[in-house]
């Protein structure tokens, strides 16, 4: 195609463009490897930092003891389990997830399918608006509208907990959530509501046996890409989850979401700044933005080669 | 919040002097950057502004992102002042050592941080002692329960510092100090780590169980203090400047200032850290609400 449109247009005997064209598609190629070059070169730096202490660090305490006390009292040895910060973006990522997405779906249903003429461009315009909102400012609504709401509600002494951060993340994943699967239930082809119409379907079967199955795809992405929201998310967190890392006694109790917790992106945002350059304490909270990124990683390759797979069972 | 906004403000202002000294280079080339501490940030930038009146053709640049960016920029010799509000550790001072061909940091103390306890205004405590503190905080510590040291029954929520800020090590040196055997004692699992000390007052006032400690400069209208006795029945004192400076008050941290070598009294460097030692630098760190060395 690319032969047919070159010859195309020498044809009109453009020589400017002529000249021009080895240029074009010198930049466009150097864009498009560019941001293979950058991630290869994130992965670069973080691994450059942490690689004096990748060798010594104690998997076993990393990951499953809960206390992280990088600057220990005198005579003291300094201890990295992070357990209890893994938790904590674990907790937030389930809990805002399992928020966000029945909301998300939900309001992209209603604008895609039932909300017409002005209704659906406002919503449309309010949703981008809501996408715009720094995190700080959800971070600060956390700490000062929603901390206290949730103290009174559940009649509880802290208001800045795992549901507090929970919440503040849900609402900036939900936009994303919103609009991804809006395109998603769009691009389902009218051909199949008609027919599901015609066949004598409600609008709500329309939606939940043909659309659903139609535009899975998409919306899988769109909760893809909430989850990595949740787990990117630092500002928020850092202000709205308390701070502390606690490891639960009982998963399945709800009393959980009130408990305070920290986050590993709050972890390295709060400490990295006063540590001294190149230490111990410095290599390690290296060590965990790679494992933040792995789980990234993680979560965009499993949830392409779920796609992928999807789209191996429609064809 | 407002520690915040001031490196904000800072940021924008350093970009402006870096802007302004272009000019300036060329006559003078008069110029000082100063970095570290963020707690000493509200009173580095008031003594960059009361400074023009006494030398107005002194470019300061000041930053505080943390006490330990001040000793990397003395290393890194993008710095000639480090504001820090822990001592200097022994590696860092090493490394300034090799980085300097062996002139070694120099310490300077301009003032003093009282450390408040912070709680609910609320709150029916109003005064709590030292050895109580330590039960409070420590891990294995006996306290954890408000109607322990006379309050109403609701357990303690500790809202604390980040585990590198010079805040969160000088408490812990100061209060939890050693168990029996002489080990020095951590903090008791479950202590929050706040947003700065913004945070930790944001907290405290409003979680009606809450305690926090942080530079007696962040007290506001809506958190109230503990007054604080160094013994168990002892007179209990508020952390008023006049209380840090006749060592009532048992919670007070020095604030430090560092530099490469004792500065020449004649260079730029030494002028200003005369000056700041001086009368009027000290009544800058008083309107700041820390207290003056003298």
């Amino acid at each position: 195609m690319a032969v047919g449109k070159t010859s195309a247009i020498k044809a009109v005997g453009s020589r400017a463009l002529d000249r021009a064209e080895p240029l074009i598609r010198g930049i466009i190629y150097v864009s498009g490897w560019s941001s293979i070059l950058f991630v290869a070169a994130i992965f670069f730096f973080i691994f450059k930092e942490a690689a004096p202490i990748l060798t010594k660090v104690d998997w076993g305490e990393f990951f499953f003891e809960n206390s992280w006390i990088p600057n220990p009292a005198e005579g003291n040895e300094a201890s990295f389990g992070a357990a209890g910060i893994l938790y904590g973006t674990f907790a937030i990522t389930v809990v805002s997830t399992m928020i966000a997405m029945p909301l998300g779906f939900a309001a992209a249903v209603y604008i895609s399918e039932f909300a017409t003429g002005k209704v659906k461009e406002t919503l449309k315009v309010l949703i981008e608006l809501l996408a715009a909102i720094p995190s700080i400012i959800w971070g600060f609504i956390g700490l000062v509208i929603m901390g206290p709401i949730i103290q009174k509600v559940f009649n509880v002494e802290v208001g800045v907990n795992l549901l507090n951060a929970s919440l503040m993340v849900a609402f900036m994943a939900i936009p994303l959530i919103v609009s991804i699967s809006e395109d998603a239930l769009r691009a389902v082809p009218d051909s199949y509501r008609e027919a599901a119409l015609a066949l004598g379907a409600s609008k709500w079967e329309v939606v939940y046996k043909v659309l659903f199955p139609a535009a899975k795809n998409g919306l899988l992405a769109a909760a893809m890409l909430g989850v990595g929201r949740a787990v990117g998310e630092t500002m928020a967190v850092w202000m709205a989850s308390g701070g502390t890392e606690n490891i639960p006694g009982n998963v399945l109790n709800p009393a959980i979401l009130l408990e305070r917790v920290k986050a590993m992106t709050a972890t390295i945002a709060s400490e990295m700044k006063d540590t001294a350059h190149g230490d111990q304490h410095y290599m390690m909270l290296f060590v965990i933005g790679i494992v933040l990124l792995l789980i990234c990683v993680v979560i965009n390759v499993v949830s392409d080669l779920v796609i992928k797979g999807i789209k191996k069972k429609h064809s | 919040m407002k520690a915040k906004f001031h490196t904000l403000i800072t940021v924008t202002g350093a970009a402006a002097l870096a802007l302004s000294s272009c000019n300036r280079d060329d006559e003078s080339g008069e110029k000082i950057t100063v970095a570290g501490s963020d707690t000493m940030l509200q009173v580095g930038l008031a003594w960059q502004d009361a400074y023009k009146d006494v030398a107005s053709d002194v470019a300061l640049s000041v930053e505080g992102e943390g006490s330990s960016t001040g000793f990397k920029a003395l290393i890194d010799k993008t710095a000639e002042i480090a504001h820090s509000s822990r001592q200097i550790k022994e590696s860092e001072a090493e490394k300034i050592k090799a980085a300097h061909g062996g002139t070694e940091a120099v310490e300077h103390i301009v003032g003093f941080d009282g450390i408040a306890v912070f709680m609910h205004p609320d709150n029916p405590v109003k005064s709590i002692s030292v050895p109580e503190l330590k039960e409070i905080w420590a891990a294995g510590g006996s306290i954890n329960n408000w109607n322990q040291v006379g309050g109403s029954d609701s357990e303690i929520q500790r809202m604390g510092r980040s585990n590198s800020s010079g805040t969160y090590g000088y408490f812990q040196k100061a209060i939890l100090g050693k168990d029996a055997e002489g080990k020095g004692l951590e903090y008791k699992p479950g202590t929050g780590a706040a947003n700065g000390s913004q945070g930790v007052v944001e907290f405290c006032s409003t979680t009606p169980s809450g305690i926090g400690y942080s530079g007696m400069s962040y007290k506001n209208d809506k958190v109230g203090w503990l007054a604080v006795s160094a013994e168990k029945g002892g007179e209990a004192v508020e952390p008023t400047i006049a209380n840090v400076q006749n060592k009532t008050y048992p919670i007070a941290r020095p604030l430090y200032i560092y530099t490469v070598g004792e500065p020449d009294p004649d260079s730029t460097v030494g002028k200003y850290l005369a000056w700041i030692k001086g009368e009027g630098g000290q009544k800058v760190v008083a309107e700041q609400g820390f207290v003056p060395v003298k």
